[in-house]
């Protein structure tokens, strides 16, 4: 059907440019022979094979030069983060009260001179402790880690007579590991003395809040200036260095104008803030103008794209037989779809440069706001006045909220009645919608339903027709012509239809929003309202609004003043009662005043509101610092050490506890690369790029193959009128199960020359299979075997993660693609397999990582044979590096510890650069905050 | 030509064909090593499919000492075994659930140094750090051959395996904290009393894996515990000198295979029973790689 197809708008494409009067065409009526489909096609595929190669080789060289751009990115952030720690420090010191700056020195002296009693101590316990630490053996170990120890053993060089005991000598490993760690406990030392200084720098700004709020408020105009020049500089693709020189001189004169606040400290403030605050506020206009030119112009160039769909879809429409209603209908139908998906796009990036400009503020309101939440929350002052001024007006409105307190009194029937009858309308409109819901999916179904119907009425038809031409191959052709419009049509149309399950789920969904809103908005219709507790509610609103109290306030107000008790009736204030309370009040707010000069009383987090918080805002620091300490001291700490034995001569003839090592410098990395030929590492380099070679093809070949198939095995699972799916799922969970060395082990056991299907295999073919065993047969089936069993093994996990992503791609875009007459396999090639790669490329580079490390299936399987011949290294055909390097350790006779630590950073390197280079190519490089 | 629905049968005859093949394929070497574990000719019936006598002698050899140098020794590493993974399990487990709130929920200064240097960290091979390790804990800890030091080995470094559990809570909708923050619920509340009754899928999912984890590494516990005290092995070491050793191949190669059965028919059934959580616990973590 599908060729009759084809023939059909093939014909129907020639007929129709032979109408139109081009030249070429007469000819072109006739088939073209099948050899010719054949050569342009095998044409296709070399062109296709070479454009993939060379994207390929040019996304190779686009990974280097991605690798060092951030490599010289990573040394720029360093440079400038090293230089402005320093510089931040620099002005921590120079605007800094005694306290503050003595805290550079002794560990917690400005907490002690803020009450925070228990920090204080805790910063200056660590600082004593750090310091009788270096002295202790601190200093010591890191002097030995020059030589990795000097004593060679023997026996005591004090002892005179000759019944010394022998002395081991200096455990070189040891010496590193403890040298280290005192490297590392420095940075630890730095990191406390910088958290000691902030905590002092920060309650200094908490003491000093006012005045630097008062910079802040009056920055502001300034700030938006900045910004609006910001905004222009970028549309004039002025550079940044152009634009801030330009506006610098703006923020110099600024801090001149107000050059005299009168007191010495507070100028020096003044001034090193409008300086941060200068630098500060135009890097920050500038980024984000920046920013949002780029998505503009992406936005632009969407639209332009759309633009010139919309216009070739047109132009090539009128090209079609305006007869060919069909062809018609399919064209517009694909524009439609195709349109769609760009103007999605469209809409996404709209939202996307909206969400920006929303959280876009100038930088002075937004260090207003940021300010306000870290240093105002601390000012008792500012809580209590405005306390006592809320009171105030509170009382001064008294009278007015009495009334409306007293005028809402009987209203509280009506409401409740209203409410009543409200929650029952709710209920009787929500049955309504049900109803539509149901119905509206009953048509669809029906509809569905009665296209089947015709459909099959059609084949019957159909059928009936053939059968009493008897099957005269003519006659059938000009009847499978007659009904071949209307079947596709009928069947394009019922493509279209979305399943049942989904029409299923769709309505379940939307009946249980329904429901879902019916009960919400129920529930916050009270029908128990009595008069005080809705004169209550209302005039909580009520001062709310307009009196701009907060809602704790109002509340606790109305409880103590007007609703003493429950349901007691409520007795008045009289006039003069009110008067002489709001006198007090007055006299008491003036007084609180005057004793507070300073306008601030900071006060910075007590203990005990520290430990509160790490149950709440600050929960992720309890629960992170267990998992990070194991992470750090059991995994970052000991890497850190192999990669300093690749500088080493640690190896035999140089093992502790008997022996010293050293360092050696590149050494290792020289033998390992360009061994001298009279060494007795000569075979060394060229193992090295056997095994460099074999994890290349291995680590590209187990990855992609483990994918695709198990893609495949997910797809042909997930098929639909595939039943028994969660046995054949478990079947292949079995392989997860059971522990992998047991099932590898086995299979090597199986494979070998002595097992079953070695034995079959010599018995049948007469030569031996030579699985991990044979040096000169047997290396090439040892390595597809163990791809082979690597299938076996990995599978069952791309399968299983792979089956989610596959349920949820989205279905229009296969309903599209069906009425595109994409068959099976280009739905796959064109849509499955770039979404699933879209959505998996992190997983794709842990899984390319993880088969470089496949210790397992080596190690089990052959143990890296069959061996090398001629050569001293026990190094196989099979062996990964990883292996290769496993038998360099645990090598009895040979242990080559150093060398295997180099050839261990050479297996990162590798590792690091195809990860690069998938990481560019998968295009998955997106916010994770999209997907939340 | 056939009709569409003569087709789709035809397609599905053929998937189901191709299924059968696979699932023979893949189940065969499991039922070969059963086989094996009833076979009564020893190290002759690794050559055959099918043995050519059967006992079930193998079995109850694991447990009895007939004066081999390992004989009897399988319970011991049995218990070994299942201590360590299940001290291990414990441990890494809340590492990895803590690790992954903490990153999916919270917004911190280090989280994208953290998650970063991770990926970084994971490219290097990790055993090259075993050979500190061993030092470390013989000379600082002094646990040399004890399984407390694989139990510090394996758990202490898992919260970095954060990337499929982040990825979970990642799909539980955030608005949920928020509204329990509303009401007044602390995060520790949230964590404990919300959160995790609603991961349960990635909750079994990761004491799955981190139980699996210890209850098949060889390659860590060989280095660390080392070969000359058989009383401190694991079942994976135990079971790897059966077949790898040459003093020993000949008279336990069937127990090799009594004891692989024996391992891993407790793994076989946590999975068979847990099967539902782990693959929701998959998909749903893996979605975001």
């Amino acid at each position: 059907m599908e060729n009759e197809n084809k023939n059909n708008i093939s014909s129907a494409k020639s007929s129709n440019e032979g109408s139109q009067g081009n030249i070429v065409l007469t000819e072109n009526v006739q088939p073209i022979p099948k050899s010719t489909f054949f050569f342009l096609n095998v044409l296709e595929a070399i062109k296709k094979v070479v454009l993939w190669v060379v994207d390929l080789i040019w996304s190779i060289f686009l990974s280097l030069a991605h690798f060092g751009v951030m490599i010289g990115h990573g040394c720029q952030l360093a440079t400038v983060g090293t230089y402005n720690f320093f510089k931040t420090k620099f002005y921590q010191f120079k605007y800094n009260d005694l306290y503050g700056r003595l805290s550079f020195i002794v560990f917690g002296a400005s907490s002690f001179k803020n009450k925070q009693y228990v920090n204080g101590v805790l910063f200056l316990l660590f600082e004593i402790g750090y310091i009788l630490f270096m002295i202790l053996g601190g200093g010591h170990n890191l002097f030995m880690l020059g030589t990795l120890g000097t004593f060679e053993g023997g026996s005591d060089p004090n002892c005179t007579d000759m019944f010394c005991d022998y002395l081991l000598p200096d455990n070189s490993i040891m010496i590193l590991i403890y040298g280290l760690l005192t490297l590392i406990s420095i940075f630890v030392f730095l990191y406390i003395w910088n958290r000691s200084i902030n905590s002092g720098y920060n309650n200094f700004r908490i003491l000093h809040y006012m005045k630097f709020k008062k910079i802040y408020e009056e920055n502001e105009e300034l700030s938006m200036e900045i910004d609006n020049a910001a905004k222009l500089a970028i549309e004039n693709d002025v550079s940044f260095y152009t634009f801030k020189n330009e506006n610098k001189q703006k923020y110099l004169s600024f801090a001149e104008k107000f050059e005299d606040y009168g007191d010495e400290e507070i100028n020096k403030i003044h001034l090193g803030l409008c300086k941060i605050i200068s630098n500060e506020s135009i890097n920050h206009s500038y980024k984000h103008y920046k920013l949002l030119n780029k998505e503009n112009k992406k936005l632009q160039k969407f639209k332009d794209k759309a633009v010139e769909i919309e216009n070739r879809r047109a132009e090539q429409r009128t090209q079609i037989d305006p007869n060919d209603e069909q062809k018609i209908n399919f064209f517009d139908h694909t524009t439609i779809s195709i349109l769609a998906r760009q103007k999605q796009k469209i809409r996404k990036q709209t939202y996307k440069i909206f969400e920006i400009s929303k959280k876009h503020s100038n930088y002075a309101s937004q260090q207003g706001v940021l300010n306000a939440s870290m240093y105002e929350k601390y000012n008792e002052f500012y809580r209590v006045r405005q306390d006592y001024r809320n009171k105030i007006v509170f009382y001064e409105n008294y009278k007015d909220i009495c009334d409306k307190f007293d005028s809402l009194k009987d209203k509280y029937i009506a409401i409740n009645e209203e409410n009543t009858k409200k929650k029952s309308d709710l209920l009787v409109e929500r049955d309504k919608k049900l109803e539509e819901i149901n119905k509206k999916y009953d048509e669809i179904v029906a509809n569905k339903n009665r296209l089947i119907g015709e459909l099959k009425a059609l084949n019957a038809r159909k059928a009936e027709e053939i059968k009493v031409c008897n099957k005269d191959p003519e006659q059938v052709s000009i009847i499978e012509d007659k009904y071949f419009t209307q079947i596709s049509k009928l069947s394009g149309e019922l493509h279209g239809l979305p399943d049942d399950k989904v029409i299923k789920s769709m309505k379940k969904e939307e009946l249980n929003e329904v429901k879902h809103a019916c009960k919400r908005d129920r529930k916050y219709l009270k029908t128990n309202f009595t008069d005080q507790t809705y004169s209550r509610e209302e005039v909580i609103n009520y001062m709310l609004l307009d009196y701009k109290f907060e809602h704790s306030f109002a509340s606790k107000i109305i409880n103590e003043v007007l609703v003493k008790e429950k349901d007691q009736p409520i007795r008045h204030l009289t006039e003069s009662e009110v008067s002489a309370k709001l006198a007090t009040l007055k006299e008491e707010l003036q007084n609180y005043e005057a004793n507070h000069q300073d306008c601030f009383v900071g006060r910075p987090k007590s203990f005990k509101e520290q430990v509160n918080s790490l149950k709440n805002e600050n929960f992720h620091l309890t629960i992170l610092s267990l998992p990070v300490l194991g992470v750090v001291l059991f995994t970052i700490v000991p890497l850190l050490f192999s990669i300093l034995i690749a500088f080493t001569n640690y190896s035999l003839g140089h093992q502790p506890p008997t022996q010293l090592f050293t360092w050696n410098g590149f050494e290792n990395f020289i033998t390992l690369f360009a061994a001298p030929a009279d060494s007795v590492y000569s075979m060394l380099p060229s193992a090295l790029m056997l095994t460099v070679g074999w994890t290349i093809c291995w680590t590209i070949i187990a990855t992609f193959s483990n994918y695709f198939l198990g893609i495949i095995l997910a797809l042909l699972i997930n098929k639909k009128g595939i039943r028994f799916k969660k046995l054949w799922r478990t079947i292949f969970i079995m392989t997860i199960a059971i522990p992998q060395f047991i099932t590898l082990m086995s299979i090597g056991i199986l494979l070998k020359d002595t097992g079953a299907v070695g034995t079959w295999w010599a018995q049948t073919f007469g030569n031996r299979l030579g699985f991990g065993t044979d040096p000169t047969n047997g290396a090439l089936v040892s390595k597809i075997i163990i791809i082979l069993v690597n299938v076996w093994v990995g599978i069952p996990y791309t399968m299983l993660s792979t089956t989610g992503i596959l349920m949820n791609i989205p279905n229009d875009l296969y309903e599209s693609a069906t009425v595109d007459g994409a068959g099976t396999v280009t739905q796959f090639t064109k849509i499955t397999l770039p979404y699933i790669l879209f959505v998996t490329g992190p997983y794709l580079i842990t899984q390319f990582v993880g088969n470089v490390n496949n210790f397992n299936v080596i190690f089990f399987l052959t143990g890296g044979g069959p061996n090398l011949s001629g050569t001293a290294l026990q190094v196989g055909h099979t062996d990964l590096m990883i292996t290769f390097l496993y038998k360099m350790i645990t090598s009895a006779n040979n242990p080559q510890f150093g060398i295997a630590s180099a050839i261990g950073i050479v297996i990162f390197v590798i590792c690091a650069f195809f990860s690069i280079i998938m990481y560019n190519k998968s295009g998955a490089v997106q916010s994770e905050d999209q997907f939340q | 030509m056939k009709s569409l629905k003569a087709r789709r049968i035809l397609a599905n005859a053929l998937i189901y064909l191709l299924l059968i093949v696979l699932s023979v394929i893949w189940l065969s070497p499991i039922v070969w090593l059963v086989l094996q574990s009833f076979a009564g000719n020893g190290v002759a019936a690794r050559a055959a499919f099918i043995p050519t006598s059967w006992t079930f002698d193998n079995y109850i050899n694991l447990f009895v000492d007939n004066g081999g140098a390992i004989d009897a020794m399988f319970p011991t590493w049995f218990l070994n075994t299942l201590i360590v993974a299940i001290l291990t399990c414990i441990i890494s487990t809340l590492f990895v659930l803590l690790t992954s709130y903490a990153l999916s929920r919270f917004r911190f200064k280090a989280r994208g140094i953290f998650m970063k240097a991770n990926l970084i960290i994971g490219m290097f091979p990790g055993f090259l750090s075993m050979i500190i390790m061993y030092w470390v804990m013989s000379q600082i800890f002094h646990l040399q051959g004890s399984y407390w030091s694989l139990v510090i080995l394996y758990s202490a470094g898992s919260g970095a395996g954060f990337y499929i559990s982040k990825g979970f809570f990642d799909t539980i909708s955030k608005s949920i904290d928020e509204a329990a923050m509303i009401d007044g619920a602390t995060r520790n509340q949230i964590f404990w009393n919300i959160i995790l009754p609603l991961a349960k899928p990635i909750v079994v999912y990761t004491v799955l894996t981190s139980f699996m984890s210890p209850w098949g590494d060889y390659i860590t516990s060989s280095y660390i515990i080392g070969l000359q005290n058989p009383s401190q092995w694991t079942v994976a070491i135990g079971l790897y000198q059966m077949i790898s050793n040459n003093d020993f191949i000949m008279s336990y190669y069937t127990q090799f295979a009594a004891g692989a059965v024996c391992v891993a028919i407790p793994t076989t059934l946590l999975f068979i029973f847990l099967q539902k959580y782990y693959v929701s616990g998959v998909t749903g973590g893996a979605v975001k790689g």
